[in-house]
């Protein structure tokens, strides 16, 4: 009796523990697909829209262009001339809808913006890190908005700090953002002459997840 | 199994299943294994700096300084070769307001004259170093042919052409007043050009000022791509006298006349490039006391109303040669020298400088006499020569 006791109880544990795995990886499986892998986000959304390029507060019009990373190949906003001590500013916008597509986020989620800039220096050849700071506030999402105000306040981005992404039944959302990078004493090695042929690329990454 | 032991086990097996519902709430609590649905955007913002091309070739000259005023003329370009600046070139020509120590430390105004070196920092902080003289003078643009852009700024506005820009050149004229006592002979000075747009920099073109009635330098220059040794040679606004209105005298009181100083050139080891001299003096060579016109001129004779630089004789081979040169008041020249990289032996372009006096014993005198120290000129060699450049 005791060891089929000690027996049962095991077996409880282990169905136990064997449910729990199968729900968990029941959450990436989806099982309406018969492709072969599996699609991930269909049902969340964002939409990405660029804006303005700005360069010492002044509005410059970049060229879009593409290019290829591992086999990708994404897209780009080129600029010329560019001096040090310039500060560049990009904006854009982040909603949950795209009002063109009609497609629409339909589950809760999160998503956080990220960014980081790179100096290149050939003639010296280095590269350096250089600092960024993104801002952003909620902003109208159409005309009809009419609670969100036009010009809010501008809320520093803190890392690890995410962004709500309501579904859309819940609540449209419009957020604006701004990267602003300033090259000031991040280069104090630097002269005038290790600037020829420098690069400044800035990388954006957005990444957003469902709460569940 | 009696009522007790089946009372224990159900208590174990309910604690663990207890334990078991709350491991799947608290699992049920962990957002990040529960997440499901994941996107990402990726975008890009390249920007390329453009360069700035900004140049000169005021670099290497001289500059005669009398009364403590000089004036020296140079060209500001926005370009260099081919290349051209895409943005606009803001600039100013002032006198430094501070000067710094090799450390970027500032120097009191006290303490210039004791400091060793002088430095101006560049927009990054750096000390450039500027020629040590440079803070007794004062710099005034009395003349820009560039786009004035108010308050003492000048500018090259940036226009675009096809792929490149359109390249400029602003003519400048200085004056630049000494403080602090009459020059001694020959000192080094630097104009600082202050860039204030793309960004701020500074641009430095040191100088030779002197209180010579002759002054030489020199600087390497490219001429398609060629380099070569470049003699700039500047002359006082008049001989004779100071600004003050004081006679030029030597120092056993031989007055100075106000007729061309004459010049010898001898040089070894370098190529003199002869097609500029038509730059100089083009044209027949008359001589006013020989009624034959075009007849060569008398190397023993001067000029008085010569008005620019006149070449009275020049003869050379493939590496030497010898130009005589009689210049007058007020001239300011370059001549251009190309060094010959399979010479053997010393290189070198000396002069023999000649200037017309008067004798203070007898003032119908009049004769060329080697512009030496006897006369607050140059330290010659034992050849009575003075070396340009080597």
């Amino acid at each position: 009796m005791k060891k089929r006791f000690i027996f049962f109880a095991a077996y409880i544990i282990f169905a136990f523990f064997a449910f729990l795995t199968a729900v968990t990886l029941a959450k990436y499986v989806y099982t309406g697909n018969t492709e072969v892998g599996f699609q991930v986000g269909s049902t969340l959304f964002f939409d990405y829209q660029r804006h303005e390029l700005y360069r010492n507060d002044q509005l410059i019009v970049g060229v879009e262009t593409e290019y290829v990373e591992d086999g990708q190949t994404y897209q780009r906003i080129e600029t010329m001339n560019v001096v040090p001590g310039d500060s560049l500013v990009y904006h854009f916008y982040v909603s949950n809808f795209d009002s063109t597509t009609g497609e629409v986020n339909v589950v809760d989620g999160l998503f956080y913006p990220n960014a980081n800039t790179k100096l290149s220096l050939p003639m010296k050849g280095k590269i350096y890190e250089v600092d960024c700071t993104i801002q952003y506030r909620q902003v109208p999402y159409g005309d009809d908005d009419t609670t969100t105000p036009k010009d809010d306040v501008w809320k520093n981005l803190v890392v690890g700090g995410y962004i709500d992404l309501p579904p859309v039944a819940t609540k449209k959302v419009k957020y604006e953002f701004k990267i602003s990078v300033l090259i000031d004493d991040q280069v104090e090695d630097t002269t005038s002459d290790d600037y020829f042929d420098a690069v400044l690329t800035i990388k954006l990454f957005i990444n957003a997840a469902s709460d569940n | 199994m009696d009522n007790k032991q089946f009372k224990k086990r159900i208590i174990i097996l309910g604690s663990i299943f207890l334990l078991l519902i709350c491991i799947y709430l608290f699992s049920s609590g962990l957002r990040t294994t529960i997440s499901r649905y994941i996107k990402r955007e990726q975008d890009e913002i390249k920007a390329y700096y453009t360069s700035l091309y900004f140049a000169s070739d005021g670099e290497g000259k001289s500059l005669a300084v009398e009364s403590n005023i000089g004036y020296v003329e140079f060209n500001l370009m926005n370009y260099i070769g081919e290349d051209v600046t895409q943005r606009d070139i803001e600039y100013k020509i002032v006198k430094p307001s501070t000067f710094y120590d090799i450390n970027g430390n500032a120097i009191a105004e006290q303490d210039l004259a004791a400091a060793e070196k002088l430095y101006v920092l560049d927009v990054w902080g750096k000390p450039k170093e500027v020629a040590k003289s440079t803070y007794l003078y004062t710099v005034e643009v009395v003349n820009n042919t560039g786009e004035s852009a108010g308050s003492g700024n000048y500018k090259f506005t940036y226009e675009k052409l096809g792929t490149s820009a359109v390249g400029k050149t602003h003519h400048v004229n200085l004056k630049l007043t000494r403080s602090g006592g009459e020059i001694a002979n020959e000192e080094d000075v630097s104009i600082v050009v202050q860039l204030e747009k793309p960004y701020k920099e500074v641009f430095i073109i040191n100088m030779k000022a002197s209180s010579r009635i002759i002054t030489f330098s020199n600087s390497t220059t490219n001429k398609l791509d060629v380099p070569f040794e470049e003699v700039f040679i500047q002359s006082a606004d008049l001989y004779a006298y100071f600004k003050n209105g004081t006679q030029r005298t030597s120092v056993e009181h031989d007055p100075f006349t106000s007729k061309a100083v004459k010049l010898t050139l001898t040089w070894s080891g370098f190529i003199l490039d002869e097609t500029e001299l038509e730059t100089l003096h083009n044209g027949t060579l008359n001589n006013p006391d020989d009624k034959d016109t075009g007849s060569k001129i008398n190397e023993d004779t001067y000029y008085l109303d010569i008005t620019k630089p006149t070449i009275a004789s020049i003869k050379a081979t493939k590496t030497s040669g010898q130009l005589v040169i009689f210049v007058p008041q007020s001239s300011d020249f370059s001549l251009y020298f190309l060094r010959d990289p399979n010479h053997s032996g010393s290189s070198y372009v000396k002069v023999k400088i000649e200037i017309y006096i008067k004798d203070a014993s007898d003032s119908n005198n009049e004769k060329y006499a080697i512009y030496d120290e006897k006369y607050y000129g140059f330290t010659l060699d034992s050849d009575k020569l003075y070396t340009v450049l080597n």
